[in-house]
């Protein structure tokens, strides 16, 4: 019994070692292309993965003067867990988080592929220029800006929007006042806002599409919407799915800036999500560990998402990795 | 061949995303300043080193900085001021400092809370045994004053003195006299003229676009509380002391009155439907545009020059007056609760100056000194005869004065007089700084109170704030006002705070 058992565990041990020399050969051989990725690699061990030791005060009652190596550990170790699960408000943040999230997942992913299709189709160099450059500017404006803007259209005494209506004979809509409007503009200022700049990765995607294959499918009769059908699409489906993967990854945030920006007390039923509770609970009240508790929290789940959609991805074809 | 092109353009999209969410993931490095500590020991014979650190709101200390010049010469000091713009970021570097044990040598805590914390870890120096020392500083400040600076049973941070009383409703002299309406001097005369602001056009331009009032939030309806001698409903104006006791606004039997009143104003349709949402000066905005003809402000936010001029050029004929707190059905009648366990100015000392008696000592003459009436007067005009002149005691600043004494401030380390303070900085406006000074204020003690462990103050604020608008929007009737109580003590434990609150307040003297 024992001795086949000996036998084949050398051969795996010669095997694993004959595929790391090989391995080894390789990374010699392209020693210059690793010594170019090394500087991002450094970047990543310092600002992603050294400060993840600070997770640690999560199970700790974290207490600045003792900092995070000697603070006291938490008792129980998932008092901050339990005091984030056990809110009463917990299950309506996590229903608003996914909620708002989803929607700009939805509403936001579709109209940038589709803009960047018709960029793509554009034939007027200078018009597809102009609008592209004018088209991803509002990417640079800070969530208050938006807010003022917002504010000049859709106030329900003062805005532009609600003016003309009332003028029209109808009543006002409190656009940023109701509970029934709130999520509706959060998604839209979101889609206003990254319209432009969520087309430009797309772009970029299709204009490395091979041109013979548009060549090809012109001389074998196609119309232009066969060939974004059959080419520009297929062309861009890996990046698609990339990206869903990795907004599906961080589908606990629901856009902080913005939620806090535009929320107020009478809105809180639909618009407050986790990050805005834990600035509020954690922040205001200087409760760190909390804060980095929730944080955990969000990581975990996110990590859990990526690797399961990736997983998926992986049966239909396409995968990160 | 096409696997090849595929991993290429996936490479390329990673990298896009990966510069993408670098960018995105930067920006919020902690900005440390590489300030020294300045704890070079002086000989016990030249000037004392004393670095002091507080948030400065963006002002900074000129050139010739005559209150510095005059304190280290009178005092034999050195002194080195670390200012920081914004609270956040000050809140930091004193936390990062701490943390190293290199705290500055007085320095300010931003809140209760904060302060709390820091003498927890214990990074702090109890200061009521050198009380005895500080004879001016102790008489200047008051009992009330000190009480800011405690933390269980000890003296933890010397507070500043002085506390601005501000705050009542203004209204639109020229739409009263338009209307012909006399000024409102009961809540339900509030009502009708808000009344007629909303309906009768009182801007005569033939539109139905006016409000009667706006605000902040419940802020806007704080004299109506007064009126049934009660506090608003803020977690900074909840307990106070009432037939000797200590009371909470939420359990007196007042408050469903003054919420019923409050609902009357909305359900009349006089009150901006922004009320809640409005940020910032928004509320302000309106009124000096000319759509809302009732506020409750200050007079510095409504008649300090830069002020008039914006409401004045929106319309010439805009005439904006002070009313008296209205008065309920009781005849009670307080304008805005002065919260007088807010922590304005909390000079703490690190726990490390116990051995370093000569700078402690330097701390404790300073205090003394900026409490006297010499050292108070340079501190908060400057220097006599250049920028102020005394006539007899009362001083009068003069035209260098107004122009360099802005940042004084920043060495008033005992506090001041408020309203003295404000009324000879602002001579024209003293009417206006009196008036609001006089009025009738309830005086609310929450910031004397530590939260108990287990209890989540944000949590049970959402709690309390949602269910009020419920109750003043007629969404939640006011006969539910009990269950919302259990509610509030039974899943937010609000009881708990409650308890500690009373418990906490008797101890140091309130209500027993």
């Amino acid at each position: 019994m024992e001795q086949p058992i000996a036998v084949s565990a050398t051969t795996k041990a010669q095997a694993h070692s004959s595929r790391l020399r090989r391995t080894m050969a390789d990374v010699w051989k392209m020693r210059t292309l690793y010594i170019m990725l090394l500087p991002c690699l450094v970047w990543y061990f310092i600002f992603k993965y050294l400060p993840m030791y600070g997770v640690i005060i999560s199970f700790k009652d974290y207490n600045f003067s003792d900092g995070i190596l000697h603070s006291p550990w938490a008792d129980p170790w998932y008092k901050y867990f339990e005091m984030f699960f056990q809110s009463p408000y917990f299950s309506q943040l996590l229903g608003n988080t996914l909620l708002i999230s989803v929607y700009k997942l939805l509403f936001g992913m579709l109209p940038s592929i589709l803009l960047a299709i018709l960029f793509h189709e554009c034939r007027i160099s200078w018009l597809k220029r102009w609008v592209q450059t004018l088209s991803y500017m509002p990417h640079f404006l800070s969530w208050i800006v938006i807010y003022g803007i917002s504010i000049a259209f859709l106030s329900e005494t003062t805005g532009l929007l609600n003016r003309w209506i009332t003028d029209m004979g109808g009543s006002a809509i409190p656009f940023l006042n109701g509970v029934e409007w709130f999520r509706s503009v959060l998604v839209s200022t979101e889609i206003w806002k990254d319209l432009g700049w969520g087309a430009i990765i797309y772009l970029a995607a299709i204009s490395s599409i091979d041109p013979t294959l548009y060549e090809a499918a012109k001389v074998d009769g196609a119309s232009r919407l066969r060939m974004i059908w059959h080419i520009t699409l297929p062309g861009i489906r890996n990046v698609i799915v990339l990206l869903l993967i990795l907004r599906i990854g961080s589908i606990l945030d629901a856009g902080f800036e913005q939620v806090f920006v535009f929320y107020h007390q009478r809105v809180y039923e639909v618009g407050d999500i986790i990050d805005t509770w834990v600035y509020r609970t954690g922040l205001q009240q200087m409760n760190f560990s909390l804060g980095a508790t929730v944080g955990l929290f969000k990581s975990a789940i996110g990590f859990i998402l990526v690797f399961g959609t990736n997983k998926l991805a992986k049966r239909w074809g396409e995968s990160i990795w | 061949m096409k696997m090849n092109k595929t991993g290429a353009t996936l490479l390329a999209t990673l990298m896009l995303a990966a510069t993408l969410t670098g960018c995105g993931g930067s920006g919020n490095g902690n900005k440390e300043n590489a300030e020294g500590a300045g704890n070079g020991q002086a000989a016990s014979a030249g000037p004392v080193d004393l670095e002091i650190a507080q948030i400065s709101w963006g002002t900074n200390l000129p050139g010739d900085d005559f209150v510095k010049k005059e304190l280290d010469a009178k005092l034999n000091l050195t002194i080195t001021q670390t200012l920081v713009g914004d609270q956040a970021d000050y809140e930091n570097q004193m936390n990062v400092r701490a943390a190293s044990n290199n705290l500055p040598d007085l320095f300010i805590a931003t809140t209760k809370a904060h302060l709390q914390k820091l003498a927890e870890s214990g990074s702090l120096l109890d200061l009521t045994p050198y009380l005895e020392k500080l004879p001016e500083y102790t008489a200047a400040a008051g009992e009330d004053v000190l009480k800011k600076g405690i933390i269980g049973d000890k003296q933890y941070a010397l507070p500043k003195a002085g506390q601005a009383r501000a705050y009542t409703y203004w209204i639109r002299k020229d739409w009263l006299d338009k209307l012909g309406l006399p000024k409102p001097a009961t809540v339900d005369e509030l009502l009708e003229v808000a009344k007629a602001f909303t309906e009768q056009d009182p801007d005569g331009n033939g539109k139905k676009d006016t409000m009667g009032l706006t605000g902040t939030n419940f802020q806007a309806f704080e004299p109506i509380f007064g009126a049934y001698g009660v506090t608003n409903i803020f977690d900074t104006t909840q307990l106070f002391v009432k037939d000797g006791k200590v009371v909470d606004t939420l359990y007196e039997p007042a408050m469903k009155e003054a919420l019923t009143t409050i609902r009357k104003f909305l359900d009349a349709g006089v009150v901006d439907p922004e009320l809640v949402s409005n940020k910032g000066t928004m509320a302000q905005d309106k009124a000096f545009q000319g759509k809302v003809g009732i506020i409750n402000i200050d007079w510095a936010q409504m008649v300090k020059e830069d002020k008039v001029k914006v409401w004045k050029g929106a319309n010439p004929k805009a005439d904006w007056i002070q009313l008296d707190a209205p008065k309920g059905p009781d005849g009670s009648a307080y304008s805005n609760a002065v919260n007088i366990g807010m922590a304005g100015g909390l000079w703490a000392v690190p726990k490390r100056l116990e051995k370093e008696p000569e700078k402690l000592n330097k701390i404790l003459e300073l205090f003394n000194y900026t409490a006297s009436a010499d050292g108070g007067r340079l501190v908060q005009f400057g220097i006599k005869d250049t920028h102020y002149t005394l006539d007899g005691d009362k001083v009068v600043i003069t035209d260098k004065g107004r122009e360099e004494a802005g940042y004084t401030w920043l060495y008033q380390f005992a506090g001041r007089e408020e309203t003295d303070y404000l009324k000879t900085k602002f001579t024209v406006l003293a009417t206006y700084i009196d008036f609001e000074a006089n009025m009738p204020r309830i005086e609310t003690l929450d910031g004397f109170v530590q939260s108990p462990a287990g209890y989540n103050a944000a949590d049970a604020n959402r709690f309390i704030e949602e269910e009020m608008i419920k109750f003043i929007y007629g969404k939640n009737n006011i006969e539910n006002y009990d269950k919302f109580l259990s509610t509030l003590e039974s899943t937010f434990k609000y009881d708990t705070y409650v308890d500690a609150a009373v418990e906490q307040l008797n101890k140091l003297g309130y209500g027993k």
